[in-house]
C-alpha cells in the first residue's frame, strides 16, 4: 500500500500494555468514516457522527445510519463535549502511544534483568503493567527524562498532576529547548517560550491545551460561508438548476442527476463546514468538490446507463451500436419523411433536407442538454449551428445519443418548448 | 485530501482487519492500483457440512461507499441457497435499503454506512451455516437443502473436497 497514506487505527493499543484504550478510541471515531470525529453532530435518536458523514448519510436516505430512524438536517446538534474529548485524546494520542510502547520495552529489559533502576522488589512486571495510570506516567517520564523520549511524554503531562509531582531524582529536559533544569521550573520556564510566540495552536503549551481553548477558537469571528437550503430538486427546471449552480460558483455542466449529486454534495461540504469550528475556505471546499467528482461524479454518469458518459469510450463500437438500433434510425428517418408533403410547396426542393435537419436538430438540442458541457442556456444560435451536422447513423456520437432521448424528460425532447420556456426559468432567483 | 471519502475508509478497514482480523476470515485489497477491488478467504464454519472449506471471494466496492454496500461474489463454486449459480452472494446486509431483490427483508438486517467488511464477511460465514431459504438466490439448492438435506450435505461436501483437490 501506498505508505503516505498512513492511517491510525484503535487497533494501536492492542500491542501495548493498556489494550483498554482500542475502546476509548473506538468511542471516539465516526462509525460512518471510521477517523477520529471532525465536526460531532448528534442527531435526534442521539448519535453522533462526523458533521459531513451524518450531512451525507442523511441526504442519502434520510436514515441514521446506527438505527435507522428517520432524521433531518435541521435536527442535528453539535457535540461539543464529544469534540473536546477527540482534540484532547488527538494530542495526547502519540505520546501515549509512544510512553506505553516504552513500558513495554521497559518491561522487557526488566525481565532480562538488565533493569538497572534502583526500584524495590523483583516481582515488578506485572505490578508495573496494570495500573499505569496517568500519575504513574508522569512519574516515570521524569526519571526516563535523559532517555529517548525525553521530549514527546510531556505533551501529555497535565497540569494538576505535575502539581504535587515531587521530584525524586535529578533534572528533566524542557520539551521545547530540551533545556535541563529542574522539574519544578519547567512550567514557568515554558511560558517564556510561550510568550513571544503566541501561535494560536501552541501544541505544546500545557495552558492552550485546555478546552476553553477549543470553544473560544471557536467564537473567534471568522469570515464562514453562509448555510445553504436543501432545494426540491424535483420542481426545478434543469436551466433553473445549471443557473443555481452557476451563481454558488460551482461546476454546472453534465445532465440533470450529476447536477442534483453535485449540488447536494455542495451543500452538505458547505453546511458542514458551517458547523466547524476551524471552518475552511471556499477554495479548499472546492478542491474537495472536485475530488468527489473526479471519484464520483464520474461515476454517477456512468450508472446513468452505459454509454452516456460525457466523454465516448473509446472502442465504441459505432456500426454495431447503428445495427442494433436501426428500427430506431428508420423510424426517425421515416417520420422526418412523412412531414415534407404539407411543407413541400412552400419550401421548395430543400423541404425533404430541412425536415430532416429537424430531427437532427432535436437530437443534438438533447445531446446539448445532456452530455455538453458548460451550456446554460441553449440559444438560438446553438441551436441553427447544429442544423449543420450532418445525421449519420454510423456516427458513434449520434449513435450515442439516441438511447438519452428515451429517458429524457418530455422538456428536452422538445427542444422548441424547452427554448420558448427559458426565459421564465432564467428569472427565477438564485 | 487527494484521497476519497472512500479509499480512506476502506483503508482504515484494511488496516483494523489485519491488526486484528476475526477467526476464520481472511480480506484485503488484490492489488495497490485498486482499493475498491478486494479478495476475502472464509473458512467453512465448523460443524457444517462446509467444514474444512477456504472459500474465495471477491469483493467490490462501490465508489460512494459506505454510503453504498459494496458485492461479493465467490469464486469458486458454492452450493447454497442464497448464492446464486455465478457465485454471487444474496445476504439483507449486501443491500441497501430501498433495494430489495425477493422483498423479504427487514429494513434494520439491510446495508447501512456502520457496517464494515468483517461484519459483512462475518454474516457470510453465519449465512454459510444457517441458510436462509425464504429467498433462495439457488432455487435448486434451496429446494435440495429443505427436502433432500442429506443428499445437500454430500454435495457440498463433495464440492469442498473437489476445491482442496483431494479428489
Amino acid at each position: 500500500m501506498d505508505p503516505s497514506f498512513d492511517v491510525s487505527d484503535p487497533s494501536d493499543w492492542l500491542e501495548t500494555p493498556v489494550k483498554e484504550l482500542a475502546a476509548v478510541e473506538t468511542a471516539l471515531r465516526c462509525q460512518v468514516c471510521k477517523d477520529f470525529f471532525d465536526t460531532p453532530m448528534i442527531t435526534s435518536c442521539s448519535h453522533t457522527f462526523c458533521s459531513l458523514c451524518i450531512r451525507r448519510c442523511l441526504t442519502n436516505d434520510g436514515k441514521c445510519p446506527a438505527c435507522r430512524a428517520s432524521d433531518q438536517e435541521l435536527r442535528l446538534r453539535r457535540n461539543w463535549t464529544v469534540e473536546e474529548l477527540v482534540e484532547g485524546f488527538k494530542r495526547a494520542r502519540e505520546a501515549l502511544l509512544q510512553f506505553n510502547q516504552s513500558i513495554k520495552v521497559m518491561e522487557k529489559e526488566r525481565a532480562q534483568g538488565k533493569n538497572k533502576r534502583k526500584r524495590n522488589s523483583a516481582s515488578q512486571g506485572p505490578d508495573e503493567s496494570i495500573p499505569s495510570t496517568s500519575r504513574r506516567k508522569t512519574r516515570s517520564q521524569g526519571r526516563e527524562a535523559p532517555g529517548t523520549h525525553a521530549t514527546s511524554p510531556n505533551e501529555i503531562a497535565d497540569t494538576e498532576e505535575d502539581d504535587d509531582y515531587q521530584p525524586d531524582d535529578g533534572l528533566t529536559a524542557c520539551p521545547i529547548c530540551e533545556k535541563r533544569m529542574k522539574e519544578a521550573e519547567v512550567f514557568p520556564h515554558l511560558d517564556i517560550h510561550n510568550e513571544p510566540a503566541s501561535t494560536p495552536n501552541g501544541k505544546l503549551s500545557p495552558i492552550r491545551n485546555m478546552p476553553n481553548g477549543l470553544t473560544s477558537r471557536s467564537r473567534q469571528p471568522t469570515k464562514t460561508m453562509e448555510r445553504l437550503p436543501q432545494l426540491s430538486y424535483g420542481l426545478l427546471k434543469e436551466q433553473a438548476l445549471r443557473k443555481k449552480l452557476l451563481d454558488l460558483g460551482i461546476p454546472n455542466h453534465g445532465p440533470k442527476p450529476l447536477l442534483i449529486k453535485r449540488h447536494t454534495e455542495w451543500v452538505n461540504l458547505v453546511n458542514a463546514n458551517c458547523d466547524s469550528s476551524r471552518p475552511r475556505t471556499k477554495r479548499e471546499l472546492l478542491n474537495e468538490l472536485d475530488t468527489w467528482e473526479r471519484s464520483q461524479g464520474r461515476n454517477i454518469l456512468n450508472g446513468l446507463g452505459g454509454n452516456e458518459a460525457s466523454v465516448m469510450r473509446k472502442d465504441f463500437d459505432g456500426a454495431a451500436w447503428a445495427t442494433s438500433h436501426e428500427n430506431d434510425f428508420q423510424q426517425l428517418i421515416a417520420k422526418a419523411r412523412r412531414k415534407p408533403p404539407a411543407q413541400k410547396e412552400n419550401c421548395d426542393v430543400n423541404g425533404v433536407d430541412n425536415a430532416t435537419e429537424r430531427i437532427q436538430s432535436s437530437h443534438f438540442a438533447a445531446s446539448e442538454t445532456s452530455a455538453v458541457p458548460q451550456i446554460t442556456g441553449v440559444t438560438q444560435v446553438e441551436t441553427e449551428s447544429t442544423l449543420q451536422r450532418p445525421l449519420n447513423p454510423a456516427n458513434g456520437a449520434l449513435a450515442r445519443d439516441v438511447p438519452s432521448l428515451e429517458g429524457m424528460h418530455p422538456a428536452a425532447r422538445e427542444p422548441v418548448i424547452d427554448l420558448s420556456g427559458e426565459p421564465g426559468n432564467r428569472q427565477q432567483p438564485a | 485530501m487527494a484521497t476519497s471519502v472512500a479509499s480512506r475508509r476502506l483503508f482504515s478497514e484494511y488496516r483494523a482487519l489485519t491488526s486484528s482480523p476475526p477467526d476464520g476470515i481472511t480480506a484485503g485489497p488484490i492489488s495497490e492500483d485498486d482499493i475498491f477491488l478486494w479478495e476475502a478467504l472464509i473458512q467453512g464454519p465448523d460443524g457444517t457440512p462446509y467444514e474444512g472449506g477456504i472459500f474465495p471471494a471477491e469483493l467490490k466496492f462501490p465508489k460512494d461507499y459506505p454510503l453504498a454496500p459494496p458485492t461479493m461474489k465467490f469464486l469458486g463454486e458454492v452450493w447454497h441457497p442464497n448464492v446464486y449459480p455465478t457465485g454471487l452472494v444474496c445476504i439483507s446486509i449486501l443491500h441497501a435499503p430501498g433495494d430489495d431483490p425477493n422483498h423479504y427483508e427487514q429494513a434494520s438486517e439491510r446495508w447501512s454506512p456502520i457496517q464494515s467488511v468483517e461484519k459483512i464477511l462475518i454474516s457470510v460465514m453465519s449465512m454459510l451455516a444457517e441458510p436462509n431459504d425464504e429467498s433462495p438466490a439457488n432455487v435448486e439448492a434451496a429446494k435440495m437443502w429443505r427436502e433432500r438435506r442429506p443428499e445437500f450435505e454430500k454435495r457440498v461436501r463433495e464440492g469442498v473436497r473437489r476445491d482442496l483437490g483431494l479428489t
